[in-house]
């Protein structure tokens, strides 16, 4: 059997405190001559505070865990013969009674060695007795309860229970020892006390722990990761690592909220001339791990390098350790300028991200092959933010990619909707399998080698606009009437600056998806292939776009709202294509 | 201004003003739901809370009962730890067991001004530290297995600044 991780171990640690007093005990019952007066007094005294606390620990045990055991196996209609019968001979009771009983007898006799010596000795057998069948319960709760605990609760709702015990412990052994120390008896050594007590800090309830963790940086939170187990798990959190700029945390700038209108502003932190060479189009494959520094010298002593590699092995080792643990509350992933990451990269890292919200990679090298899992993994369906200006290198795959990921987010939401009527789903599973049984199940393989610009996109986006539409009109009819907002297609920001090898198709491919009611920043910016007429199919399609925000290149004539909408932004821009460029 | 009766967990009644006492939201609600009578005469439970903590979260209530209504944490504000009034950081200058203990009461009480407060205090305590030493400062025992602590430090590694 495997253990039970500590963070819901819920009876081995005050287990273990009470296998020392037990231990503490025998020592003394094997050591003490009874028929001295004041070591069986002092033996009993000892040991009235030791039953104290075992009955404490039955109490807490039977609160705290039985009894929620035993309703939960009542519910699932479960019988365990152990658990029924948990403490119900009650050991305890009589030997805790003894006890006390020994206590006062050893004052209303006559203090003869032999009445004292009589005394200890029917005790210590007792307490032998008692001891033999003692050790083996506890062990008995560690190897039948434990995993019955494991079987019938969840992971939080252990992690509480356990909380829930040790704070019970702690706040009887705080009491304890006020009682202690008002003077009647000496008893067991503090040192022992305080060295089985967790740390006070370790009984705060999980929530806060997390609250005061929230104020910790990344770097910050790793270090917690190393204290203990306990901290290892609170500080690994999903709920505190919803943002990730690793860019940023390679440069010593360590903070997880980082606002939007500052990301727009970021500057290539390296030196244009750098120059770094990185595996563009490596073969993205799941099974195989990329050497991302491995385009660096690594001799070169130059600072700048030195930070990239330090961005290089950030990025590894996010995806390696972070994200299996954290990746579906990832909501932010900002990468911008990064000169190391690459494409196997941005692939696994979206693969674990199926949530992301606002995903920023301008600036970057990466190429279509990136995206491809995008489909497969269910990423990105929820988009809200996507910035890719500056990837010179995508092109209008990227988008069909991304076309996908948004039509999945609304296949998504009538999978995933009880609501929906049974014909319905029927209905949509029927027809969506019937038309392209390749498309929900299986990512196809040989569309990573397709070029942009071929027929056979465009033909197989078509074939699907009939399917499209069927669910459309279904979640619309559906939406009216439940008065929902219908939309999944959040979509409210994106830049493809400088991609210029972006054309109609491609917006097309993106508009099969649509529409997009809530994008209000459209920036095409030196998207020299797009024409006037690709634009205005594009925008009819956004009923927010806010014309400030709006951007294309000024060599598009009659292009939509050429009034109003602002001109291109990558005049003066020396790092993202524009038309003028060349001149 | 009217007073209202708070009883700790220990027998002690704290004859408080409401508008101090109201910054526990817990309690506002409590005024609220049982519609207490300004002559009322009968004093709130707080079976939580132990007259030396109640004392102290008191004490800072009356401190910041003229302060604005704390903001809502947004989702994109940086936390900063460094922000504390000097207050505050010297009513948090107390031993781990009443810093955990007013955490606690915060919490149960509902004053969020506090809890930022505390626990920022105690993030403090962790920032700048490595992870032997943030054990020695709450006392915490290292469970790791040497294989296991082999294996986290070489997870977390990744932040260190070399």
């Amino acid at each position: 059997m495997n253990p039970a991780p500590a963070e819901i171990d819920v009876f081995s640690r005050p287990h273990s405190r009470i296998k020392r007093l037990v231990d503490s005990y025998s020592q003394k019952l094997s050591a003490t001559d009874f028929s001295d007066y004041t070591a069986l007094k002092s033996f009993l005294s000892s040991l009235r505070f030791t039953f104290k606390e075992f009955k404490t620990h039955e109490n807490i045990e039977n609160e705290c865990i039985m009894e929620k055991l035993k309703n939960r196996l009542n519910y699932h209609k479960v019988m365990v013969e152990e658990v029924a019968e948990v403490h119900s001979d009650d050991c305890l009771g009589k030997m805790n009674k003894l006890v006390e009983d020994g206590w006062i007898r050893t004052d209303s006799c006559s203090h003869s060695r032999d009445e004292m010596a009589l005394i200890g000795n029917q005790l210590a057998d007792a307490l032998r007795k008692f001891t033999d069948s003692f050790l083996p319960h506890m062990q008995e709760e560690e190897e039948i309860f434990q995993p019955l605990l494991m079987k019938y609760f969840t992971y939080d709702e252990l992690k509480e229970i356990r909380g829930d015990v040790l704070r019970k412990h702690s706040l009887f052994m705080t009491q304890d020892w006020e009682e202690k120390t008002d003077g009647e008896v000496e008893c067991q050594d503090k040192v022992l006390e305080e060295e089985l007590l967790p740390a006070k800090i370790q009984l705060l309830p999980s929530e806060l722990t997390l609250k005061i963790f929230s104020y910790l940086n990344p770097k910050e939170l790793c270090q917690c990761k190393q204290v203990c187990t306990q901290w290892d798990t609170l500080a690994g959190d999903p709920s505190l690592w919803t943002s990730l700029h690793p860019v940023r945390w390679a440069q010593g700038d360590w903070r997880f909220n980082i606002s939007v209108e500052e990301m727009e502003l970021e500057e290539d932190p390296y030196d244009n001339s750098l120059t770094c060479t990185i595996d563009e189009d490596a073969d993205v494959d799941e099974s195989e791990s990329s050497g991302e520094s491995d385009g660096l010298d690594s001799l070169d002593p130059n600072s700048q390098l030195n930070q990239i590699r330090r961005e290089a092995k950030m990025l590894s080792s996010i995806v390696k350790y972070l994200l299996p643990a954290v990746g579906r509350s990832v909501q932010t992933i900002n990468l911008s300028y990064s000169k190391s990451v690459t494409n196997g990269l941005v692939y696994k890292i979206l693969q674990q991200t199926p949530n992301v919200k606002h995903l920023n990679l301008s600036s970057t090298k990466i190429s279509d092959v990136a995206f491809k899992g995008l489909r497969r993994h269910h990423s990105c369906s929820g988009l809200e933010h996507l910035d890719l200006s500056g990837c010179v290198n995508i092109t209008n795959l990227t988008l069909v990619r991304f076309g996908d990921a948004f039509m999945r987010g609304l296949y998504k939401v009538i999978e995933e909707n009880p609501k929906s009527t049974s014909e319905f789903d029927k209905n949509g599973k029927r027809i969506l399998n019937g038309s392209s049984p390749d498309r929900l199940e299986t990512d196809s393989e040989s569309d990573s080698g397709v070029c942009p610009n071929c027929g056979n996109l465009r033909k197989k986006r078509s074939s699907l606009s009939g399917v499209e539409e069927h669910v459309l009109s279904k979640q619309e009819e559906r939406d009216s009437k439940l008065g929902a907002p219908s939309e999944k297609r959040t979509l409210k920001f994106l830049s493809l600056s400088g991609c210029f090898k972006i054309t109609d198709e491609g917006l097309s491919a993106l508009l099969d998806a649509g529409p997009y009611p809530y994008l209000h920043h459209l920036d095409l910016s030196g998207c020299l292939n797009v024409t006037a007429r690709g634009l205005s199919d594009f925008v009819k399609a956004c009923d927010s776009l806010n014309h400030e925000e709006f951007f294309y290149c000024d060599n598009i004539l009659e292009g939509p709202y050429a009034q109003t909408a602002s001109g291109c932004q990558n005049l003066e821009c020396s790092n993202r294509v524009c038309c003028r460029s060349g001149e | 201004m009217p007073n209202i009766k708070l009883q700790s967990s220990d027998g002690e009644v704290f004859d408080v003003d409401v508008d101090v006492a109201k910054q526990s939201i817990t309690i506002k609600t409590m005024l609220e739901d049982l519609g207490m009578d300004e002559d009322d005469d009968e004093a709130i439970p707080l079976p939580n809370v132990n007259s030396a903590i109640l004392g102290k979260v008191l004490e800072w209530c009356q401190f910041h009962k003229d302060d604005p209504p704390p903001p809502e944490d947004e989702e994109n504000r940086e936390k900063r730890t460094d922000d504390l009034c000097g207050f505050d950081i010297d009513f948090l200058k107390v031993d781990q067991g009443t810093l955990f203990e007013l955490i606690l009461a915060a919490n149960y009480l509902d004053i969020k001004g506090l809890l930022d407060a505390s626990c920022k205090t105690v993030a403090n305590m962790i920032k700048g530290k490595t992870p032997e030493e943030i054990r020695k400062t709450f006392n915490i025992k290292n469970d790791f297995t040497p294989a296991e602590e082999e294996q986290v430090r070489k997870e977390n590694s990744w932040c260190e600044e070399k």
